[in-house]
Formats: structure tokens, sequence, C-alpha cells
């Protein structure tokens, strides 16, 4: 079973509770037509109709730390409440990792290991998350030289395998933010069909916006996003 | 623009929420802060009088149309005379009688002082001036006042008495000075007419008219001499060749009738034709010629025409007689030409003495009217200076007595304390608005999309997000702070309560 490329076949963990999720601030249908959900499946749609076929892999970049992560993770479940399609969240937010809270089986390898060491496939570092159909790679335990390690070939392999392995998977990186860590969100855009660019209230004025826009260049922006936090 | 008002407000409530705990510091720092300065308020108590004014200067009716009195602004002087030091400080020494005793420099800063509480406001449509004074106790206030208005008022009936009697004063003097006037005046007249000539105008031209009457005649009368005199002198002369020719004629006849004898006697003795008949008969014809040559020249045919000697004699008399009375009659002209010339001076000095004496008299009117109508009014001024030693005519007086102030005024502590929790509920609230409103970051996805870039849209707003334990947190944080707040309220409002009752007490 494990071996198909499908979406309904792959390997679930225990899935959250309404109240796991809710206290994890992840959308979830149960939520009724409360405002972030409608808001995430509204982003959902829109991100859907930039790409005319096929899945994506967006790059989710917060303006200055706090609230990327939230929308990243958010964009993740939002996808996979359609049960035709599936999720996988990568956290290349390697000095603020924040995907080990959705994985309630736990992780032993990451993205780092999977970087550093060849011997890591693609599949020991994608786990499941207490989301239906939405699966995730943690940052691993070997977080020093980040960027450089960002800027493998293997890391353009690794989003090239998870977006070509299922048709309907969609790739969600979470990257840390532009105001910090400007040169991997760099790198990471090149791998990703676009970008999305989380505004955080009350964190930046317009002058710069503009230059954020600017650094990760307006045709790689799918859009932006405002976080109410 | 109402979303634009409506973000903004979102966001203050945010960060309200965000700066909580900041909030209820600065609240519970301003609260205590107002209660402290209420409690610590100085209260003030203001007494109030009301002075009408109805001033008319006593010099102007006195001296209306002879003489301008400058108007002043009454209302203002009442002010100006409150506020000043002739007021002041005898209230000063009227409050505390050892002021008498202070350092000028003590004196003045006293006088200040109540200058300072002192309040005047001018009613610019009625003649009235609301005067107040404001003290730190009701007693003061109202025993100030008192004192300041008495001063004022006694000030002013003093200063009107003054007024009228220097009034008075001056009309007297004016009119002992009139009266000097009038007496030198009255002199100056005497003594012209006194020193004049009794000759008036008229007078003098008489006279001068019947001299140049008298010279005119007399003048006549002279050319009739003279003319008298040339007759009589032409006759003269022609009288006297007459009697030449006739003492010539007689001389001949004489010489001819000698010959003419001799002639005879020779014819007696000789023939025509002697010598000496011949000689003889030719001189008797050259006589004869002669004789006629004589006659002829007078114009006469013979000496028998020519006149007999008195008419010339009577001629010459008359001659002479003429003479003389030219002689007369021209130094009389003299004499009367004189006392024209004479008469004519004296015309002119009779119109300088006119005009003189017109002068005189036109001083002396003036002088006498002006000082009958100073007598008149000086009549009038010692009636008014009887009317204000009566107390007739007050000009000042007390609309309303300075009246014993029961509340304090201005800001009520009361008033403090209510308006304190407001006060300090709003300090924060309009700090954090403040900050929002001014702070330029992006608070509202509104705010984000008029900002966007053309080709980049805003995908999705995500509102905030609690989860369950936030809520009960925040729930926790909010309840404390109620809690808070109340307990603070109930602490105030006693402090406050105790503040006032302590006043109200007092």
């Amino acid at each position: 079973m494990s071996g198909q490329s499908s979406v309904a076949q792959m390997t679930e963990v225990k899935a959250f509770s309404l109240q796991e999720l809710t206290d994890l601030k992840i959308v979830h249908s149960g939520a009724g037509a409360s405002g972030p959900l409608k808001a995430f499946r509204d982003l959902r749609t829109r991100l859907m109709a930039k790409k005319e076929s096929g899945n994506f892999a967006c790059l989710v970049v917060s303006a200055e730390p706090g609230g990327g992560s939230h929308v990243a993770a958010n964009l993740a479940a939002a996808i996979a409440l359609d049960k035709t399609k599936s999720s996988v969240l990568v956290d290349c937010n390697l000095y603020a990792p924040s995907v080990d809270q959705y994985m309630p089986g736990g992780a032993d390898v990451g993205l780092t290991d999977y970087l550093d060491d060849v011997s890591v496939s693609c599949e020991d570092i994608v786990y499941g998350t207490g989301v239906s159909r939405m699966r995730a790679i943690p940052v691993g335990n070997n977080k020093d030289g980040g960027t450089e390690k960002l800027s493998s070939p293997r890391m353009r392999q690794l989003v090239e395998e998870l977006k070509g392995r299922y048709v309907d998977r969609y790739v969600i990186i979470d990257a840390p933010s532009i105001s910090n860590y400007e040169a991997e969100v760099q790198i990471l855009s090149e791998f990703c069909d676009f970008v999305l660019l989380v505004v955080p209230s009350g964190k930046i004025t317009e002058s710069i916006l503009d230059a954020q826009i600017e650094r990760i260049g307006k045709e790689n922006l799918a859009g932006v996003v405002f976080n109410e936090r | 623009m109402f979303q634009y008002y409506l973000d903004l407000l979102l966001a203050t409530k945010r960060e309200l929420i965000r700066f909580r705990f900041a909030v209820a510091v600065v609240f519970t720092l301003v609260l205590l802060s107002v209660l402290f300065v209420g409690s610590k308020w100085p209260q003030r108590y203001v007494s109030s009088s009301v002075i009408a004014v109805d001033v008319t200067n006593v010099i102007e009716p006195l001296l209306r149309g002879a003489a301008e009195v400058t108007d002043v602004d009454v209302s203002e002087k009442v002010g100006d005379v409150i506020g000043s030091r002739r007021v002041l400080e005898p209230a000063l020494l009227r409050l505390y009688p050892e002021a008498a005793s202070y350092s000028p420099q003590r004196l003045e800063n006293g006088v200040k002082r109540l200058r300072a509480n002192l309040n005047i406001v001018v009613s610019r449509r009625r003649p009235q001036t609301v005067v107040t004074f404001g003290a730190a106790t009701p007693t003061e206030a109202y025993e100030s006042l008192s004192a300041i208005v008495d001063v004022f008022l006694e000030d002013r009936v003093a200063e009107k008495q003054k007024d009228s009697f220097e009034a008075y004063n001056f009309i007297n003097a004016q009119v002992v000075e009139y009266k000097k006037q009038l007496e030198l005046a009255e002199q100056r007249l005497k003594t012209f007419k006194s020193q004049s000539v009794n000759a008036s105008e008229s007078d003098v031209r008489k006279r001068v008219n019947s001299l140049t009457a008298e010279i005119k005649d007399l003048q006549v009368e002279i050319e009739e001499s003279e003319e008298t005199i040339r007759t009589t002198r032409r006759q003269l002369k022609t009288e006297g060749r007459y009697l030449e020719v006739r003492s010539r004629s007689i001389a001949l006849e004489g010489r001819r009738k000698g010959l003419q004898d001799e002639l005879d006697r020779l014819r007696l003795s000789y023939q025509d034709t002697y010598p000496d008949v011949v000689t003889i008969k030719r001189q008797l014809n050259e006589i004869d010629r002669d004789l006629r040559a004589n006659l002829e020249s007078a114009g006469l045919q013979s000496a028998g025409q020519v006149s007999e000697l008195p008419l010339y004699e009577e001629l010459r008399k008359q001659a002479s007689a003429a003479e003389v009375q030219v002689l007369t009659q021209r130094r009389r002209l003299a004499a009367l030409e004189a006392q024209l010339l004479d008469e004519h001076s004296l015309a002119g000095l009779v119109a300088d003495r006119q005009a003189e004496l017109l002068d005189l008299t036109r001083d002396y009117d003036v002088t006498k009217s002006v000082y009958e109508e100073m007598l008149e009014r000086k009549e009038n001024a010692k009636l008014t200076v009887a009317l204000n030693n009566e107390g007739q005519g007050e000009n000042y007086k007390l609309l309303e007595s300075p009246a014993y102030p029961l509340s304090p005024s201005g800001l009520n502590p009361i008033v403090i304390f209510l308006l304190a929790p407001i006060l300090a509920a709003g300090f924060p609230l309009g700090l954090v608005f403040v900050f929002v409103f001014l702070d330029p970051r992006i608070r509202s996805s509104s705010q984000l999309r008029s900002m966007l870039p053309d080709g980049l849209d805003l995908l999705a707003a995500v509102p905030y997000q609690s989860t369950p334990l936030g809520v009960r947190l925040m729930r926790k944080d909010m309840i404390l702070l109620g809690l808070w707040v109340v307990c603070l309220m109930g602490f105030y409002g006693y402090l406050a309560y105790i503040q006032i009752i302590g006043r109200v007490i007092a």
C-alpha cells in the first residue's frame, strides 16, 4: 500500500482532536464559518488559481519574524481539507522551527539531516501530522550553516521530489523572515513556483514593505497576506 | 474614510489589550495624582460688589460755553481709581492697622497682592462697575472688598468736594482778575477823556471850510487890487507924458514970444531983409515947427488939450493907496493859510483820538460783560459747593454692597474628584490612540491593500486567532485588572469623600 502514489493510502498518524487543533490554531472543517477558516480557504483557492494545472511549491515568507509559520501551517491544513489533495509543510525556518508541534508521533531526522546526509531519503524525513492529508518535514538535528545547506542541490532535489511524487500534493515551505534572512529566502524562492509574503500587523511601514517586495521580486510574488496575529 | 477610522479604532483596541498592564499603571497613577491635586486644590472665595457710576464733572456745567472741559471715560476711571495706590494703600491700612509700620517694600507687596486679587469688570452698556475680590477664606474676601469699596467711595466724595471747591476757587480767582481788568479799563477811559481836547471832527471840518472860503475871497480881492494898481499906473504914465509935452510947449512958446518981441522990435527998426530979422524969422519958424512936433508927438492938436496937474496927483494918490491895500491883503492871506494848515493837522489828531477812544470803550465793554458773566457763575459754583458739602448729587452709588461669599468659587474640588476617573481613563486611552494614529506601521488589511503596487494582490487577511488557553489567560488578566480598578476606585472614592466632608466641615 505504501508504495502507491495516492493520497488516500498515505500513512496517517493519530489525528488531532478538534480541541487540539484549536489549541494549535490550526483551521479545521469543524470550525464552521469562522473567520480564519474562510480566510485560509480563500487564500488556498486564489493560490490554486495562480497555477493553472497541477500542484505547486509555495514559499511562505514573513516580512518580520512572527506570523509566517502560522500562515504556512494553516495554508497546508486548508489545502488538506480537500479530500482529493494533500500538502507537505517543509520547515525551512532553521532558527525558529515550529513544525514539531504538529507531529504527535515525533521525529528523528529532518531537513538538515537530509541535506547533510545522502543516505537519508526523502521518505525518511516526511512525517505525518495530526491533520489529515497533511505531511510535515521538520528542521532536523543539524542546523549549523543553514544558508549553505539550503543552497545545496539536495534542497532543489527535495523540492522537486516532493512536488513530483504526488500530483495532488502541494508543497508549502515555511521560510524565515526576509528582514533577517534575506539570503535564505532568495535561495529558497528559486526552488518554488511562487512566494507568499506575510505582513504581520503593526510591524512594518510602507517603505519597508516596498523594499521587501523589491528584494523578493514582484514577479516571484503570488501575493500578500495580512496577518492580524 | 469610515474604514480608515474603523481600522484606527480596532488597532487602538488591540494595542490597548496589548499594553493592558501599562494602561492600568497609567490609570492608577493619574487617578492618584488627581486625587492628590484635588486635595491640595486651593479654595477661593470671591466677594462681589456693584458700583453704579453717574459721573458729571462739576466744572463742566459751570463753565459750559465759556471753557471746554476734557471728557474722561468715567467707567474706565472707576477701574483706574480702585486699582490705584491711593485707594489700595488706605484699604490695606484699614485691613491691617499694623501695616503702618511696614517697610515701603512690604507695603508695596501688600498693595500688589490686593491688586492681584481684585477684579474690576466695567459694564459697557450700563454705567456700572462690578468689583470682585478673591481670597482663601470668605471672611478675608468680604472684609478686603468692603475696605476697598469704602475707601473708594470716601475718596470719591472727598475728591468731588475738592473738585467743586477747586472749581469755585478757580472761578473766584477769575472774577477777581476780571474785576481788576475792568477797573483798569475804566481808569484808562477816564484818563483819556480828561486829556482829550474838546474838538470834534465836525467842528474842525467847519472851521477848515470857512477858512478855505475866506482864503478864496481874499485871493479874488487881491487880484482886484492888483488890477487897480496896474490901471492907475498906466494912467499915471500917460498923464506924465502930457505933462512933459505941455512943459516943453510952454518953454517953446515962451521962447517964441521972446523972439516975436525981438522981431517986432527989429521990424520997427529994420527992413525985413535985415539979416537979424531974417534969422529971427527962421528961428521963429523952427520954434513953431518944434511946437507942432511936440504936440503931434502927444497926439494933440494944441497945447490947450493937455490936462491939468491935479488929476495926476489924484492918480498917484490912488495908486499908492491900492498898493498899501494889496500888501495888507497878502499878509492876511498868509495868516489864513497858516491857520488852515493848523486846522488840517488838528483834524488828523482828532481822528487818532477817536480811534483810541473806540478801542478803550470796546475793551471796557468786553471786560465788563465777561466780568458780569463770571460773577453769575461764581454764584452757581457757590451753590454747587454748598450742595456737595450737604452730600447732595452723589455720583458713585453702591448698588450692591460687598456680599459675604457662602461657597467657594472657581473649580470645585468635587468636580475634580468626579472628573478624575474620566481623566485617568482617558489619558492612557488617548495616549494609545495617538500612538496608533502617529505610528506609520501597517495595522489594517485595507491600509495594506492601498499600499501594494499594481499587479500585487492582497490574497487574504488572517484575523486574530486565540487559543482557548490564550482566551483563559486574557480573561484572568482582565478579571485581575478589573478587580484592581474596582479596589482602586473604592479607595479613591473613600479618600475623595473624606476630603469633601473635611472641607464642608471646615
